[in-house]
C-alpha cells in the first residue's frame, strides 16, 4: 500500500464499501459523483449576493476569504501494520482514510501530497530523512502503526515535528477491529486540541430528516435519522410514517425536538436519540414548525399559527408556560435562540421580503440583521453567539452566508448552482453542515466555517434534509 | 342550454327513484347507467308528487352519497397563488365562489384547506408560508358564508409538491391551496 497516493486509497475503499453493501466513505464517494459536473464547493472566491432595494451599509464585505491562514503542512504516510489482507481492509484502510480525511478537513492542518511521500525513513532517523519529509512541504509528520492485539487493535500514533527532528504527541489506542473508525476520529480530535487548544468535531452526531422510506405512489414521508458528522453510522430514530422535519439537539445531545404530522395535524414532539421516551409537547397552535431548544433545555422556541397567522412562541417541555413573543400580521418563523439564551433570531416578512431579525425573550427589541439580499433565512448561532450562518439569497440560488455580528461582515461559504439551506454549527464552531438541492436530489454536506477547503456530502441515501449538529463537543 | 342539463338531471333523478322504490330484490345487476338520456318524452311525465309538498329532493348530477371522499375531493378546485404571496387572486376568487355555492348545497361535508408552495423558498419559511395560505382560502370560503367550523387547515410548505418539476408550470402548480373532503 505504500507509495499509492491518497486518491487511489480513496478508490480502494469505495471498492470494499461498494462491495459489502456498506454506508461509509464509499458512500460519500458516490453521492458526490451524482454532482460531478458541477462545480462543488468553497473553492474559489465568490462574490455573496450584491443587495437589491437595500441601501448597502460600508461595513459589509460580501466576498469571500477563503480559508484562513496558519494551517500546519502534515504528512500522513499510510498506517503500518503487519501484513494480512482481513486487517488491511477491515482495519487499517478505514482507519486511515478516516484519520486523513478528518486531518485534511480539520481546518488545522494541510495534508501534504502522499504521491511525494519518501519511502520509509519514519521516523526520520536524522536531519537528511527529516528534510526528506520536508521536501513535501510538511511541517509535521504523523507517524501511525496499527497491530492486533487479542480480540482488539491497538493504534499508536507519534506526531513528529520535523523542524525540531522530534516527537510532539504520542498517543495509543486500543479497541474492537470494529471501532477503528472511531479509533481513527479520536486520534484526529487529539490532534486538533494540541494545536488549537479544543478537541476536533470528529465524534459528533448530526440529525437530520430523510425521505428515504418513501414508498412510490404514496405520499411523501420523512423520518429522523442521526449521523456520525462525516456520514457514516446512519440511524433510523423515528417510525412516525408521516412527515417528520426539522430536528434540533437538546442541549446535553440526550434528545431531540422535532414537528411530526402524526395525529394528523402538525405537532412539536420528543425523542431520545436512540428513539426512546417519544412524547408530544402540548400546545394549542397549529402548525408547530422549527422547534429550537433553549440553552438550558427547559424551553422550545417554535413558529406556531392562530387563525391563519404565524408567530414566534416559546413553551415549555412538558407543555407549560406558552408565550407569544412576536404580534405581527407578517410571516415570522424559524426561531433560533442564541447561545446565551437571551435573545432569538428569527425570519420575517414584516418589511417586504424574508429577512433575519433578533429579538429578546420579551419579543422587544426587535432589529434587523440581515441587511443585503432579497431572501435571508434559517439562521443558526456559532457555538460562541459570535457569528450568524443563514440561508442568503438575491439573484439565482440560496447559498450559506456567515455574518460576523459584531462587525455586520458576511462571507458566502457555498457557491455554484443548486439551492443550499438550513445551516447548523459544529459545536467548536469550525464547520458548518448543510443541505444542497441539485436537481431531483437533496444531500447534507459538510464544510469549514470559514469556507475554506472543499465541502463533502456525506449522504447519499433518498434526499436528506435539514440537519442539526450535537450542540456537545464529546 | 340550462334547460336541456337540468332535464337529463330530472331524468337521472327519476331512473334512481324507480330503482330505489323496486322492492324486489333483483337476481341480476342493475344496468349501468346510460351515458344520456335516450328518451327525452318521458321527462315531461315526471313531476313532483303533489300531496306532499316536502322539499323535492336536491336537483343534482352530483349524487354524493354513492361517491368516494376523493372523487368529492376532486369537485372542490384549488385555488392559486403568486411567488411568496398568500393574497387570493382574482382567478382564485371565481374557484372559490365556486367551491363556497356547492360547499353551501352539501352542508354535510367536512373538509381541510392544504396549504402548499413551490420548492423556492426555504422549507421552514414555506410551513409559514403554506399555512398563510391555507387560511386565506378559509377566510375567503368563510367570507361568503361557508361554516368555518367545516374547515380544518393544514400546511405542507414543499414537502408534498402536485408537480416535481423545477420551472414555473411546475411552480405555479405547486402554490395553492388544495381541498381534501374528509367526511360528507
Amino acid at each position: 500500500m505504500k507509495g499509492k497516493s491518497l486518491k487511489e486509497e480513496r478508490e480502494n475503499g469505495e471498492e470494499k464499501v461498494s462491495l459489502k453493501g456498506v454506508r461509509g466513505a464509499g458512500a460519500l464517494l458516490a453521492a458526490a459523483a451524482l454532482f460531478s459536473g458541477a462545480p462543488l464547493f468553497g473553492q474559489a472566491p465568490k462574490s455573496a449576493p450584491t443587495p437589491s432595494g437595500v441601501a448597502q451599509p460600508s461595513n459589509i464585505d460580501l466576498t469571500l476569504t477563503g480559508a484562513t491562514g496558519a494551517r500546519r503542512p502534515l504528512a500522513i504516510p499510510m498506517t503500518i501494520a503487519p501484513i494480512s489482507p482481513d486487517l488491511q481492509s477491515r482495519g487499517v484502510d478505514p482507519f486511515y482514510t478516516t484519520l486523513s480525511d478528518d486531518l485534511a478537513g480539520s481546518g488545522v492542518f494541510v495534508v501534504a501530497d502522499p504521491a511525494l511521500y519518501p519511502k520509509a525513513m519514519r521516523p526520520p532517523r536524522n536531519r537528511e530523512e527529516g528534510d526528506a519529509w520536508k521536501a513535501t512541504s510538511a511541517q509535521f509528520l504523523l507517524d501511525t502503526h496499527l497491530a492486533p492485539d487479542g480480540g482488539n487493535v491497538v493504534v499508536e500514533a507519534m506526531l513528529w515535528d520535523l523542524g525540531m527532528l522530534k516527537p510532539i504527541l504520542s498517543k495509543k489506542y486500543s479497541g474492537e477491529l470494529r471501532a477503528v473508525r472511531r479509533i481513527a476520529h479520536t486520534l484526529a480530535s487529539d490532534l486538533v486540541r494540541q494545536f488549537t487548544g479544543r478537541p476536533g468535531p470528529f465524534l459528533t452526531k448530526i440529525a437530520f430528516s430523510s425521505d428515504r422510506e418513501r414508498v412510490a405512489g404514496k405520499h411523501v414521508v420523512k423520518e429522523i435519522f442521526t449521523m456520525d458528522f462525516d456520514g457514516d453510522n446512519q440511524r433510523r430514530i423515528t417510525y412516525s410514517n408521516t412527515l417528520s422535519l426539522a430536528p434540533d439537539w437538546s442541549p446535553d445531545g440526550t434528545k431531540l425536538v422535532y414537528q411530526s404530522y402524526e395525529k394528523d395535524t402538525p405537532g412539536l414532539w420528543l425523542i431520545g436519540k436512540d428513539g426512546t421516551d417519544k412524547r408530544q409537547i402540548p400546545v394549542p397552535t397549529q402548525l408547530n414548525a422549527s422547534p429550537s431548544f433553549s440553552p438550558d433545555g427547559k424551553t422550545v422556541a417554535f413558529c406556531g399559527s392562530v387563525k391563519g397567522n404565524t408567530e414566534i412562541f416559546t413553551v415549555q417541555t412538558d407543555g407549560s408556560n406558552l408565550k407569544r413573543l412576536t404580534e405581527n400580521a407578517a410571516i415570522d418563523s424559524t426561531p433560533r435562540w442564541s447561545p446565551n439564551g437571551r435573545e432569538l433570531a428569527f425570519t420575517s416578512n414584516r418589511q417586504g421580503t424574508p429577512q433575519i431579525f433578533m429579538m429578546d425573550l420579551e419579543g422587544a427589541n426587535v432589529r434587523r440583521v440581515s441587511l443585503a439580499g432579497n431572501w435571508n433565512d434559517e439562521a443558526a448561532f456559532s457555538p460562541d453567539g459570535g457569528r450568524l450562518a443563514f440561508a442568503c439569497r438575491n439573484e439565482g440560488d440560496f447559498q450559506i452566508c456567515v455574518m460576523d455580528l459584531a462587525t455586520g461582515r458576511t462571507v458566502q461559504i457555498s457557491s455554484g448552482t443548486g439551492a443550499n439551506e438550513g445551516p447548523t454549527w459544529s459545536p467548536d464552531g469550525s464547520k458548518i453542515a448543510w443541505e444542497v438541492q441539485r436537481g431531483d436530489s437533496t444531500q447534507i454536506v459538510v464544510g469549514n466555517a470559514d469556507g475554506g477547503g472543499t465541502a463533502r456530502i456525506v449522504t447519499s441515501s433518498g434526499n436528506n434534509f435539514s440537519p442539526s449538529w450535537i450542540k456537545t463537543l464529546e | 342550454m340550462k334547460q336541456s342539463l337540468k332535464v337529463v338531471s330530472l331524468t337521472v333523478v327519476a331512473l334512481a327513484f324507480v330503482a330505489a322504490c323496486s322492492s324486489k330484490p333483483k337476481a341480476t345487476p342493475p344496468p349501468a347507467p346510460t351515458p344520456a338520456p335516450v328518451s327525452t318524452p318521458t321527462v315531461v311525465t315526471v313531476e313532483p308528487p303533489a300531496p306532499t309538498p316536502q322539499p323535492t329532493p336536491r336537483v343534482d348530477a352530483d349524487d354524493i352519497t354513492r361517491k368516494s371522499l376523493s372523487e368529492i375531493s376532486s369537485y372542490l378546485k384549488p385555488a392559486f397563488f403568486d411567488y411568496d404571496k398568500a393574497d387570493i387572486r382574482t382567478d382564485a376568487r371565481d374557484v372559490l365562489a365556486a367551491n363556497a355555492a356547492w360547499l353551501k348545497k352539501y352542508a354535510g361535508v367536512q373538509f381541510t384547506i392544504e396549504g402548499h408552495t413551490d420548492e423556492r423558498g426555504t422549507a421552514q419559511y414555506n410551513l409559514a408560508l403554506g399555512d398563510r395560505r391555507a387560511n386565506a382560502a378559509k377566510d375567503y370560503l368563510t367570507s361568503l358564508g361557508v361554516d368555518a367550523s367545516r374547515i380544518k387547515t393544514v400546511s405542507y410548505g414543499k414537502e408534498r409538491p402536485f408537480a416535481t418539476g423545477h420551472d414555473e408550470d411546475s411552480w405555479q402548480k405547486n402554490r395553492r391551496a388544495h381541498f381534501v373532503v374528509t367526511a360528507k
